[in-house]
Order: C-alpha cells, then sequence, then structure tokens
C-alpha cells in the first residue's frame, strides 16, 4: 500500500501536501494525524503538524505507476532488509531536510543492489537539494549513511539517497557521454581525458565502456580530482605506458 | 543554520552535551563555531575530512536561500 508522510504549519496544509505528492483526491486515501502543530516558545521550536496519507485500493485500477510504487515500504517497513535502519535514516533525512526549509515527502524503497535502500526525495526544493553535479546529494547521502552506521543497527546495506530520479538520470546522462567520447577515441586514436568525477560516477563510466573491447578505462589521480581516461586499446600512434 | 549544524554534531558525537555552536553575524557571511568534546574530534571531521566537508555542503544549501554566505570552523583548542 502506498502511502506518504508531510508536515505542514497546520494539518490542513499537510493533507493538501501529501495529496499534492500523490496526485489524488482526498476521498482517495486514508488520513491518519501522526502530530498536530503546536505553536512552541515565540514562534521558535514549534512543532509542524504531520499527517500521514495511505492510498485506499483501487478496484481494477491498478496503473503501471501504481503498482511501481507499490514497493514503497513506507507502511510495511518490515520488507526492507534493515528496517531499523531505513527507518532512522528517513527520520534523520527528515530533520536535515526540515532545516533546509524544503518540504518534501520520502518515500522508501528496496534498492537494486542487495541490500540498499533508497530514500526517494520528492516535492519542492529538489534542485536545492541535489546541488551541482549532486554534491548536495552526496553529502546527504555520506551523512545519512554515517549517522545510521554509529548504531551499528544498520545490518542492511547501504541507504541511497535520491530526488526526483536524479540518480537514473545523472547515469543516463554520463553513459551517453561515455559512449560519444570513446567513439571520438576511437576516431582519434588519442587518449580522452574526463574532467574529475566522484567514484559513483567513475564507476558508471568504467561499467559503460566495459563491453566495448576498442577502448580500455582506467583513473588516475588522487581524492578529488581523480578522473578517468579513455584509451584506445589497439595501438594509435599513442600508446600509453601501463 | 545554527540549529541544523548542532543536530548534525550531536548526533556525531559521543558527547552530545559537549556540543557548542557560536554564531558571529558578519556583514555578507556569518561564522558558526562549533565546539565538540576533545575525543569527538575526530568523529565530526571524519577520514580526510570528508564528515566536516558533508556538513558544509548541507550547509552552504542551506544557506543558498539567504544571500548570505555560511562558514564553519571547528574549534580545537578547549
Amino acid at each position: 500500500m502506498r502511502s506518504v508522510e508531510c508536515e505542514g504549519e497546520s494539518i490542513d496544509e499537510a493533507i493538501a501536501k501529501a495529496l499534492g505528492t500523490l496526485q489524488v483526491e482526498r476521498d482517495r486515501v486514508e488520513i491518519e494525524i501522526l502530530t498536530d502543530a503546536t505553536r512552541g516558545l515565540f514562534g521558535f521550536r514549534g512543532r509542524k503538524a504531520r499527517v500521514r496519507a495511505t492510498l485506499r485500493p483501487q478496484v481494477g485500477a491498478a496503473s503501471a505507476d501504481v503498482s511501481r510504487e507499490a514497493s514503497d515500504t513506507t507502511s510495511e517497513p518490515a520488507s526492507t532488509p534493515a528496517p531499523a535502519a531505513a527507518a532512522r535514516a528517513r527520520a534523520l533525512l527528515e530533520e536535515i531536510l526540515g532545516h533546509l526549509g524544503v518540504s518534501c515527502a520520502i518515500a522508501v524503497r528496496e534498492g537494486d543492489e542487495p541490500g540498499s535502500t533508497v530514500l526517494a526525495v520528492s516535492g519542492e526544493g529538489s534542485g536545492l537539494v541535489i546541488g551541482r553535479h549532486g554534491q548536495t546529494l552526496d553529502a546527504l547521502e555520506y551523512m545519512v549513511n554515517r549517522l545510521i552506521g554509529r548504531d551499528g543497527e544498520s545490518g542492511g546495506g547501504r541507504i541511497i539517497v535520491d530526488v526526483e530520479s536524479y540518480r537514473d538520470r545523472r547515469r543516463e546522462a554520463l553513459e551517453q557521454m561515455a559512449k560519444r567520447l570513446a567513439e571520438k577515441v576511437k576516431a582519434t586514436g588519442k587518449v580522452v581525458s574526463l574532467s574529475p568525477m566522484s567514484p559513483r560516477d567513475r564507476r558508471i563510466v568504467h561499467l559503460a565502456l566495459q563491453e566495448d573491447p576498442a577502448v580500455t578505462t582506467r583513473s588516475h589521480g588522487d581524492g578529488q580530482y581523480r578522473k578517468v581516461l579513455l584509451i584506445p586499446a589497439t595501438g594509435g600512434g599513442h600508446r600509453p605506458a601501463r | 543554520m545554527k540549529e541544523l549544524v548542532v543536530f548534525l554534531a550531536k548526533q556525531l558525537v559521543s558527547q552530545p552535551d559537549a556540543v557548542e555552536v557560536r554564531e558571529t553575524q558578519g556583514e555578507t557571511a556569518s561564522v558558526l563555531e562549533l565546539k565538540v568534546a576533545k575525543e569527538d574530534l575526530g568523529r565530526v571531521i571524519g577520514k580526510q575530512g570528508r564528515t566536516a566537508k558533508a556538513i558544509r555542503t548541507i550547509l552552504n544549501a542551506a544557506a543558498s536561500r539567504t544571500n548570505r554566505k555560511v562558514i564553519l570552523e571547528i574549534l580545537e583548542e578547549d
């Protein structure tokens, strides 16, 4: 069953946000009020209203989108590899995003890699959450992993933080770029060096050209300057030293 | 901004009560001075400063809505 949790200054606002995220009308969802808003001292430290909206089952209308999202584990944490860690990671991420002033819904689902959990963030302010080349997203992801690792309860694998499918879009863009540059390498027989990238991005490039017999890939440089080199496999004048 | 640093620091350290953050407002920038227990210094800095860098990146994202810069200093001495 698909469900989201949302926050707002009032319960009504939180419900409106939840409906916006789920893209449905009020009568399609079950609303559960988690906390009411409190004003707090001098308007500070006030608590926002939180509601959980759960989609009601709809007879004979399982669209592709709904069935795909049915794997969201927000309401059934038991199906994630490490439910306690995933729930804690989600709460931490939510708190941090709250400090950033973005109001987002966070859906939890299993990742492609075994044991990994994806926290998929959606809502306004997603550009802010991604940052330049995804660096804010990476920092958030690192932070969340770091914080749940401390407890030693993350029996499952990594937590992946994603916003509006940014990870997928980035991978596709990198794969296309890698293939385009590989053609250039084949045509010119010269080594092409890519701009410095994160380990995750470099891995995508290596994997994208793994099957290409005419080009080999190698990482070069240290730390944040480490970048991928595309090298022609057969001698074309410029044969780099191995 | 300050609350964000306090929250992250308290989550990272073993002695949350020792976490102190002082905010100084400059003309175009705010400086946040973070103080933690001596044995927790490594926890907020991380291997090769990765954790400190992540905190700064998240802070910059938080600050990007305002027109001010935020500088995070991690204080070493007692």
